[in-house]
């Protein structure tokens, strides 16, 4: 198996996790009665904070949609053959990563509370961000090896 | 002349059924190729979406069937419901008393609390509340709370701070400091506020708080809120109805802890004053 394909299928099962997580998130915002004050997480406060919600959206919603999207590009890349398509979704990882930052911080610095399942989804949206670099350098390389031959 | 002329004929014609013949073996060998791939391409797909299906489903299952943690010998039980050191909102005496261990600084026992005071407004003869501090450990602030509702008690008003505390929890929950506010809070509620400051920081109502918390760990409480029904630790109703269904049901079934729970339950009862 290839190097692109082995990331590449890395990055596929990183979206498959990101979204469990999202998913998980959206469906105790939908249905869950306002989740407890635990005594290890704050998920409590941050999940019910002012920017939990984007326009009338969970940001959890928009997270799972975000790791859909991503993970459909990339098993589509991988039963089409066609590495651009990875590469788009590497390079679409960057826009999840930088909100993830921003999220991060708004826990850090505006609520002062971690929740545990909103700092895995940033952990994800980072290792993806990193295994996305790797396939877009691995293509450029690829792609300059292609031309001098 | 001829037999050699009908021989080539022949050979060509032979030559050319094995190509014809190659050739279709070759575009039914794509074919097949061709649909394998494709339906390859179907079941990769349709175990995408089945897969993640099962994943949503799963995860909807599990939160809709969730029980919190218990402690670790299992027992889910206080024996204790009420007790004269308590605050007791509602009859003391009632049937059915709600044991909640709460955190001042924590959102989801703030939306419990006009659900709880509206059970008490609407079968308050019938139900009693009992509220006991449980600060947790990552709200910075909620001690500082759980010392401010005891102040403003000394005075007769806990309740009064408790609500007032609740209702503008997302004005103080970020403060570096929550004196001054909470101070505010008393002279609103027409407190002594020298009397306050001094109950707010005396250390008697610092060892109560400390007490609470030592005891709440000691029950395994370990979310807020976390509500008992009469001694029984219950799952978080999902709202108002709920909460009054459960309640409705502990009514129904009479003086349900004819255990040693519910005779302790008794005597405690008999000691309260509201």
């Amino acid at each position: 198996m290839s190097l692109s394909k082995k990331l590449t299928i890395a990055f596929l099962v990183l979206t498959i996790i990101g979204f469990i997580d999202a998913v998980f998130l959206t469906v105790e915002h939908y249905i869950g009665v306002i989740p407890p004050c635990g005594i290890v997480e704050g998920c409590s406060t941050v999940l019910t904070s002012k920017w939990s919600i984007l326009f009338g959206v969970p940001i959890s919603l928009i997270g799972a949609i975000n790791y859909l999207l991503l993970f459909v590009i990339t098993l589509a890349s991988l039963t089409s053959h066609k590495q651009k398509l990875a590469v788009f979704a590497a390079c679409a990882s960057a826009i999840g990563f930088a909100v993830s930052l921003w999220l991060v911080g708004l826990q850090l610095f505006s609520i002062k509370q971690i929740c545990l399942y909103c700092m895995t989804s940033a952990g994800i949206s980072t290792a993806l961000f990193v295994v996305g670099v790797y396939i877009v350098r691995l293509s450029v390389l690829e792609r300059k090896i292609n031309n001098v031959v | 002349m001829n037999t050699d002329q009908n021989n080539t004929q022949n050979k060509q014609r032979t030559y050319e059924q094995e190509k014809l013949a190659r050739e279709q073996e070759k575009v039914s060998k794509e074919r097949s190729e061709k649909t394998s791939k494709i339906i390859r391409q179907i079941s990769i797909w349709t175990s995408a979406v089945v897969g993640l299906g099962l994943v949503v489903w799963g995860i909807v299952f599990l939160v809709q069937h969730y029980e919190p943690p218990r402690t670790a010998d299992g027992n889910l039980a206080i024996e204790n419901p009420i007790t004269s050191e308590d605050w007791v909102k509602g009859n003391p005496n009632a049937k059915v008393v709600i044991t909640e261990y709460s955190d001042l600084q924590c959102p989801a026992c703030a939306y419990y609390n006009p659900i709880v005071n509206k059970l008490i407004t609407d079968m308050g003869k019938d139900i009693a509340v009992v509220y006991r501090h449980f600060p947790l450990p990552m709200h910075a602030n909620s001690k500082a709370a759980a010392l401010a509702a005891e102040a403003a008690g000394k005075q007769g008003k806990f309740w009064e701070m408790h609500d007032m505390l609740f209702e503008n929890q997302a004005k103080w929950e970020t403060l570096g400091d929550i004196e001054k506010t909470v101070v505010g809070y008393a002279k609103t509620l027409g407190l002594n506020t020298a009397t306050f400051e001094k109950d707010y920081n005396s250390s008697e109502l610092q060892d109560k708080i400390d007490a609470a918390v030592v005891e709440g760990n000691r029950i395994g409480i370990s979310y807020t809120p976390t509500f008992f029904l009469n001694g029984v630790r219950i799952d978080n109703p999902a709202g108002y109805d709920a909460f009054k269904a459960v309640i409705d049901q502990e009514l129904q079934n009479g003086s349900v802890n004819t255990t040693e729970k519910g005779t302790s339950t008794t005597v405690y009862k008999t000691n309260v004053t509201q």
